[in-house]
């Protein structure tokens, strides 16, 4: 079995990816893609916790996490869509107002 | 600017490290790991010990869905007359 510290280093080096990603792109599928980079540190951490103690909780929370990323990016590409055939954009840049 | 973007770049490298260093050296990581929980008990967490937090998740999946088709209906004139039509033109 892997050692749970690569994972949790990984999970870092994921986490880390995601917020800059996240802090530093201006299109907005990118940025959606490094919240999901985020989640799956998260998980990585989680399922890593899980193997250390030998206990399911940490699978558990894994995977509540992964469906609240599912329903996040249905949303989000669902708004990012309906954003792009209002404005023709998804630049994050051009999109201040929370109207048409 | 320039220089407020690296030391925005620089502060996140550090912040990673220093992320990766805390983690690691936690005290929870020295005594030997157990072993991965098998699937069945995975199963029986979430039917048995966790059952209200899986039913929400089924509904915000749900709701989710509804949404996100709700958010990207198309209603352009020809796609209602469609739907009014009952699937004619």
């Amino acid at each position: 079995m892997i050692d749970p510290t690569y994972a949790i280093g990984l999970g870092a080096i994921l986490f880390t990816i995601g917020l800059w990603g996240a802090f530093t792109n201006k299109n907005a599928i990118i940025v959606l893609m490094c919240a999901e980079l985020i989640l799956n540190a998260v998980n990585i951490n989680f399922i890593a916790a899980a193997a250390q103690y030998g206990d399911v909780t940490g699978w558990v929370y894994a995977v509540i996490a992964i469906a609240i990323a599912a329903a996040e990016v249905a949303i989000g590409l669902a708004i990012f869509l309906s954003l792009y055939s209002q404005r023709e954009t998804i630049n994050l840049d051009e999109v201040r107002l929370l109207k048409n | 600017m320039k220089l407020l973007n690296s030391l925005a770049y620089f502060g996140l490298i550090v912040m990673g490290l220093v992320i990766i260093a805390t983690v690691s050296t936690d005290s929870i990581w020295e005594d030997e790991a157990q072993g991965s929980p098998t699937t069945g008990e995975l199963a029986n967490a979430l039917l048995l010990d966790w059952p209200f937090a899986f039913l929400m998740l089924g509904v915000l999946l749900a709701m989710a869905l509804v949404g996100a088709a709700y958010l990207v209906r198309d209603e352009r004139k020809e796609n209602l007359e469609w739907e009014i039509n009952g699937g004619e033109l």
